[in-house]
């Protein structure tokens, strides 16, 4: 007997997400799923960022790696709530295991919580985690053909931050074309140039930030 | 290794169905993934394979078609299959074949990750 389903196969994992995005709405907390490739600057640019608004914003990160707490140390001395999660092996996070992280958050009163998923450009473009929006981050060293090889990712955003300019006379990093293929795959993306070492670039990451809790708010 | 993942949704999705439709044997899965979902056939049909291992739906078989991307020029609307490549690589960027415009297509079809029937008894 053939039975048609016509189901969607991810479909738990978007009922889960949907959950965590009403929560999220109702608590009026901002909440950015940091996508990159592994050494491409995220944990760098969370702790830059961390320190920088501090003052202004309550923020919580969820780091995402397949071991090891490393990162999530490193975060946690900027101060902020950090829930650590391994995933074993898995190449992504999910929004169950978002769901039980921010069951360990407090949530009261935040403003922002950072999703620092896995490092890979292609597995957690594909699981929705509740989030806001995802921010792709494509350093410098990586090579400007990644947006071409990778396009789901790029094609989702809501923000690129280009990492790593200070190297940009160093390499052959054409940035233009970056520009012109992500813009082809996605109109309505935005671009910020940046280094998270220099901080060249960083006051534009950061307003983008405040705009985006400002909306939240309002 | 995405795969792993999507094989479990896929199992969860099979078994609801499987007690719906009250069957008790399964033979097939039929499975439709986009190309832009970077899904390997053989891995997905390795952990499909794995996770029915000594359970009563050993020896399913899946059936996975990959549907290719078809894209509609942001331009002048004509819609149009990219060249097939190995990878996804340039499929974006590739000029539509009736204006020329060679960015901003709008993907219509190759995204899609369903599965689409089941067959048992």
């Amino acid at each position: 007997m053939k039975i048609p389903v016509i189901r969607r196969i991810l479909e738990s994992n978007e009922e889960k997400a949907q959950e965590l995005q009403d929560f999220f709405e109702a608590n009026g907390i901002v909440v950015l799923n940091l996508i990159s490739s592994p050494g491409a600057g995220k944990t760098t640019l969370l702790e830059k960022t961390l320190n920088a608004l501090r003052d202004e914003f309550n923020m919580a990160v969820i780091e995402g790696d397949i071991q090891t707490t490393a990162d999530a140390e490193r975060i946690a001395r900027c101060g902020v709530q950090t829930v650590q999660i391994n995933t074993e092996g898995a190449c992504h996070l999910d929004s169950y295991m978002i769901y039980r992280a921010v069951e360990k958050l407090s949530t009261e009163h935040l403003d922002i919580i950072f999703i620092e998923n896995v490092g890979n450009l292609v597995c957690p473009a594909e699981f929705k985690v509740g989030e806001d929006g995802k921010v792709a981050l494509l350093s410098v060293p990586e090579g400007d053909d990644k947006p071409e090889k990778y396009p789901l990712l790029f094609s989702e955003a809501k923000l690129l931050l280009i990492n790593k300019i200070d190297l940009l006379p160093y390499l052959e990093f054409d940035l233009e074309k970056v520009e012109k293929v992500v813009r082809g795959l996605n109109p309505s993306l935005e671009i910020v140039k940046l280094s998270a070492r220099t901080g060249e670039g960083f006051e534009e990451w950061l307003s983008w930030l405040r705009k985006r809790v400002e909306e939240k708010r309002s | 290794m995405h795969e792993m993942s999507i094989a479990q949704s896929l199992l969860d999705i099979i078994r609801d169905e499987m007690e719906k439709n009250q069957l008790k044997v399964l033979f097939k899965v039929k499975v439709k993934t986009g190309k832009l979902n970077a899904i390997v056939p053989d891995a997905l049909t390795f952990c499909f394979d794995l996770l029915l291992r000594d359970t009563p739906w050993e020896g399913a078989i899946l059936e996975i078609e990959t549907v290719p991307v078809r894209l509609k020029c942001v331009e002048c609307g004509y819609e149009f299959y990219p060249p097939i490549e190995e990878n996804v690589v340039s499929i974006f960027s590739i000029p539509c074949p009736s204006c020329g415009a060679d960015f901003g297509h709008r993907v219509l079809e190759g995204k899609e990750l369903l599965i689409e029937y089941i067959e048992g008894e």
